[in-house]
C-alpha cells in the first residue's frame, strides 16, 4: 500500500487538515480553499482494473504537485478481502474526510446469506442517494452522435435495487421494487437544485408509469410537485423505453435527466456508449455529508487485469471534478484540460477508442500536457 | 432459401403447403385492422398480399373489451373463436383508452392467448439511413411476468412497493423458445440478459433456467451478459449481438432501443408467440389519431410484420418477394410517405410496392 507523500514538496504538512463539510439537506457544500493544507481523501480501488486507474489518478496528481494525501482501503467481495470490520474502518475514514474516489466493487453473482453487495451496503450505510453522470462528447473522438451534453440522475438507495427477494414456494421468486414518497421527493429536489447551480434548462423524468402505476406513478408525482416549486427549469416527463429509442435517435433532446435506479443503471451505459464507452465518462455519488468520485458507468473490466490497456480518461476526469469539489479550481483545471489536450490531439489513445497505446502511456502523456499550465 | 421461422414447437404450418408445382392451400388468418391508421395500413397489406398472390384469406375482427359473465374483461367471443381456428393473426395498433375501466387491449389479447413469447427482428433497411448499420439482431422477451406482472400496493402512505415475479416455467419456457428459433433461422448464438448481480435469486434463477436448456442445445453458442454493459456494447456495436432472450422489462426497453438502431417503430415488426400455437404478428406503432383517415400512413410496420408471418405459416417465397418488394421502394426512394422523409400517399407507396411485387413473378 503506497503512502505517498515520500519526496513531496517541502511546504506539504504532515499533520494534514481533514476537511469538514457543514451538512445541509440536499446539496453537500464545499469546504473553504486553503492553500497551506492538503486534503485528505479516502481511496477505494476496487476490483477489476480500479487499483491500476488509482494508480493513474496518482501519477498525475504527484506529476502535477496536487495538494491530495489518499486514504487507501481495499474491499473487495471477490477477493476475499470483505469483512464487517473493514466496511466499519472505511466508513469512519469516510466520516472523517468526506471526500472519496472509488472504483468499483465487483458484485459476484453467487451469494452468501447476504442479498445485498457490499457495493449496495456502502451507498446505504453513507445514503449515497444521487449518482450524477456527465456525458459529454469528447473534442476530437467523433461517435455517431457529437457534441452531446447530458447529465444523468438516478435514485441509487432504493427502487428495484432494495435486495428484498424470496422464493415464496418453490420455482416462484418475488423481487419487491420499494418507491417512497420521501426519497423520490428528495432525488426530485436534488435534480431541480442541480440543474439551477448548473444552469441547466430542462429535466426530464423518465419512469415506466403506465405499467407501473403506483411505484413509478408515485415517483412521477413527486418529480411534477417538485417541479411546480422551480418555474425557471422546465419540466417533462418520458417512459423509459421511448428514452431509449430518442437517446439513439435524437440525443439532443434531452438536457437533465432524473430516474428511479433501474432505468438510471441503464440509460447511463448508454449514454456512456453514445460518447465512447465506459472508459472516458466520469460520475459522482452525493449524500448530505458525503461526495464519492468515480466513473459514470460502473464495471470492474476484469479482463483487462493485468494487462494494462485500461483507458484512465474517465477516473482522472472524476478526479478533477474532485479537485473542483474540494476548491481546488486551478488543479481542476489543470488536470481535466491536460487530459482533454491528449484525446484532442489523437496520437496517444487507448484500445477503447481506438488506438493501441497502453494505460502507462495515456498517463504519461496527460503528465507530459500538465506542464503547459493554462494562464489565468 | 432460407429455413422456416418455425416458431411454434409443433408441427409447423407448411405441411399444409402441397407437393412444388400445385397451388398452395387457403390458409385462414384473422386479420385484426385495429384503430386510427389501423383500417388504412391493413388494407393496403392486403392489397400487396394479393398482389404477390399470397394463399392467405383474410377474416376480419375487430377487438373492444366487454364485460363476460362473472364481470371479467374479455374480448368478443367471434374474435376469439376466429383465432383459435385459425392460430394466426395480423394485427394493427389498438387504442387504449384512459380511465376506461378495462386493462389495455394488448394485455387483454395476451392473457386470453397466453402470449408469452415477443420476437422482434431488427435488421437495418437499407435505403432508410441511420446511423447504425448492419445492425442483424433478434430480441425475445417474455412476455407474461416479471416486472409487469401488475402486483402493487401502498404499505404505508408514502411507500409504494411492486413485485417482480420469475417463475421457473416461464422462464423455462421463454429459454427453449428462443433456443428453437435460433436453430430454426440458423442463427448462431443466444444471449441471456439479466442483472443477476443485484436482483440475485430472481434474476438468477432466470439465468439457471437458461443455462440448463442450451445444455440441450449444444450446436447454439450461449453467452450471459449483464443489461447494462449490453446497453452500453450495443450503442456502440451492434453486430456483435445475435439473439437476445430476457426477461419482460429488459426485454421491453432493449426491443424499444433496437427499434430506434434501425429507424424506429414505423419500421419495425414484431410477432407474439402463444402457448396453443397460436402465433399475433403486429405492428407495435400507435394509432396516429392525427393522420387517421388522411391516406399518410406508413404501412411498412404492418407489411413487415406480415411478412414475418408468412414465414412462420411457411410460405418462404411470398415473404421473399413481397419483401424484396418493399426494400426496393424504400431504397429507391422515389415514393416514400412523410414519416421516411417523402412526400407521397400511403395508396401511392402501396401502389408501388404491388407493381414490384408483380413485376418479381
Amino acid at each position: 500500500m503506497t503512502f505517498w507523500g515520500l519526496g513531496g514538496p517541502k511546504w506539504w504538512q504532515q499533520a494534514s487538515r481533514s476537511v469538514s463539510i457543514s451538512a445541509s439537506l440536499s446539496r453537500v457544500e464545499s469546504p473553504p480553499a486553503r492553500a497551506d493544507a492538503t486534503f485528505k481523501v479516502t481511496m477505494l480501488p476496487g476490483d477489476g482494473v480500479g487499483p491500476e486507474l488509482m494508480t493513474a489518478v496518482k501519477d498525475v496528481f504527484k506529476a502535477g504537485d496536487v495538494p491530495v494525501e489518499f486514504d487507501e482501503f481495499h474491499l473487495s467481495e471477490v477477493q476475499n478481502m470483505a469483512s464487517e470490520d473493514k466496511l466499519e474502518e472505511l466508513l469512519s475514514s469516510m466520516k472523517n474526510n468526506k471526500v472519496a474516489i472509488k472504483g468499483k466493487i465487483h458484485t459476484p453473482m453467487e451469494f452468501k446469506g447476504e442479498l445485498a453487495s457490499y457495493e449496495m451496503r456502502l451507498r446505504r450505510k453513507l445514503d449515497l442517494f444521487a449518482n450524477v453522470v456527465h456525458v459529454n462528447s469528447l473534442p476530437g473522438y467523433s461517435t455517431r452522435h457529437n457534441n452531446l451534453d447530458l447529465v444523468i440522475i438516478r435514485e441509487q438507495t432504493e427502487g428495484e435495487y432494495s435486495s428484498l427477494e424470496h422464493e415464496s414456494v418453490p420455482g416462484v421468486i418475488e423481487c419487491l421494487k420499494i418507491i417512497t414518497r420521501a426519497k423520490s421527493r428528495r432525488i426530485a429536489k436534488f435534480a431541480f437544485d442541480y440543474a439551477t447551480k448548473k444552469g441547466r434548462n430542462k429535466v426530464t423524468a423518465v419512469h415506466k408509469a403506465n405499467i407501473m402505476k403506483l411505484g413509478d406513478g408515485l415517483f412521477l408525482q413527486c418529480c411534477a410537485e417538485v417541479a411546480q416549486l422551480y418555474p425557471k427549469i422546465k419540466y417533462e416527463n418520458i417512459i423509459i423505453d421511448n428514452c431509449c429509442m430518442q437517446l439513439v435517435q435524437n440525443p439532443y433532446q434531452f438536457d437533465v435527466l432524473v430516474m428511479p435506479n433501474l432505468y438510471g443503471n441503464i440509460i447511463d451505459n448508454l449514454a456512456a456508449g453514445l460518447v465512447g464507452g465506459a472508459g472516458v465518462v466520469p460520475g459522482e455519488s452525493y449524500s448530505a455529508e458525503y461526495a464519492v468520485f468515480e466513473t459514470g458507468a460502473r464495471h470492474p473490466f476484469a479482463q483487462a487485469v493485468g494487462r494494462n490497456i485500461a483507458n484512465p480518461t474517465a477516473m482522472l476526469l472524476s478526479a478533477a471534478n474532485m479537485l473542483r469539489h474540494l476548491n481546488l479550481e486551478y488543479h481542476s483545471h489543470m488536470v481535466s484540460d491536460a487530459v482533454k489536450r491528449v484525446i484532442k490531439q489523437g496520437k496517444v489513445r487507448t484500445r477503447d477508442l481506438g488506438g493501441y497505446c497502453t494505460t502507462g502511456d495515456f498517463v504519461h502523456a496527460v503528465v507530459e500536457n500538465l506542464r503547459h499550465r493554462p494562464n489565468y | 432459401m432460407q429455413q422456416g421461422e418455425h416458431v411454434n414447437l409443433k408441427e409447423s404450418n407448411s405441411a399444409n403447403i402441397s407437393s412444388i408445382g400445385e397451388i398452395p392451400a387457403m390458409q385462414t388468418v384473422t386479420l385484426i385492422p385495429g384503430d386510427g391508421i389501423g383500417p388504412e395500413i391493413s388494407s393496403a397489406v392486403v392489397k400487396i398480399f394479393q398482389a404477390a398472390n399470397a394463399p392467405v384469406s383474410w377474416e376480419e375482427r375487430n377487438v373492444t373489451a366487454i364485460k363476460g359473465p362473472g364481470g371479467r374483461w374479455m374480448i368478443p367471443p367471434d374474435a376469439k373463436e376466429s383465432m383459435d381456428r385459425s392460430k394466426i393473426g395480423l394485427k394493427g395498433p389498438l387504442k387504449t383508452p384512459i380511465a376506461a375501466g378495462h386493462p389495455s387491449m394488448n394485455l387483454l389479447l395476451r392473457k386470453t392467448f397466453d402470449l408469452y413469447a415477443n420476437v422482434r427482428p431488427c435488421i437495418s433497411i437499407e435505403g432508410y439511413k441511420t446511423p447504425y448499420t448492419d445492425v442483424d439482431l433478434v430480441t425475445i422477451r417474455e412476455n407474461t411476468e416479471g416486472e409487469y406482472s401488475g402486483i402493487e400496493h401502498q404499505i404505508v402512505d408514502g411507500v409504494v412497493q411492486s413485485i417482480k415475479l420469475i417463475t421457473e416455467n416461464a422462464s423455462r419456457r421463454i429459454a427453449e423458445y428462443a433456443f428453437e428459433y435460433a436453430r430454426n433461422n440458423q442463427r448462431s448464438s443466444v444471449t441471456a440478459v439479466h442483472k443477476a448481480n443485484i436482483m440475485r435469486m430472481s434474476d438468477g434463477l432466470f439465468l439457471r433456467k437458461c443455462r440448463e436448456v442450451a445444455e440441450s442445445y449444444k450446436d447454439i453458442k450461449f453467452t450471459e451478459m449483464y443489461l447494462d454493459t449490453v446497453c452500453l456494447n450495443m450503442v456502440q456495436d451492434p453486430t456483435q449481438f445475435d439473439v437476445l432472450v430476457m426477461p419482460n422489462l429488459y426485454g421491453d426497453i432493449l426491443s424499444d432501443l433496437c427499434a430506434g438502431l434501425i429507424g424506429g417503430l414505423g419500421v419495425t415488426p414484431s410477432g407474439n408467440i402463444g402457448a396453443n400455437g397460436v402465433a399475433i404478428f403486429e405492428s407495435v406503432h400507435g394509432t396516429a389519431p392525427d393522420i387517421a383517415g388522411l391516406d399518410l400512413a406508413n404501412p411498412t410496420a404492418l407489411l413487415l410484420s406480415g411478412v414475418m408471418m408468412l414465414r412462420h405459416m411457411g410460405l418462404h417465397d411470398h415473404a421473399h418477394k413481397i419483401q424484396k418488394a418493399c426494400f426496393d421502394t424504400i431504397r429507391e426512394k422515389k415514393v416514400l410517405t412523410k414519416d421516411l422523409g417523402g412526400n407521397s400517399k400511403c395508396s401511392e407507396f402501396t401502389a408501388d410496392i404491388c407493381r414490384r411485387v408483380q413485376d418479381l413473378d
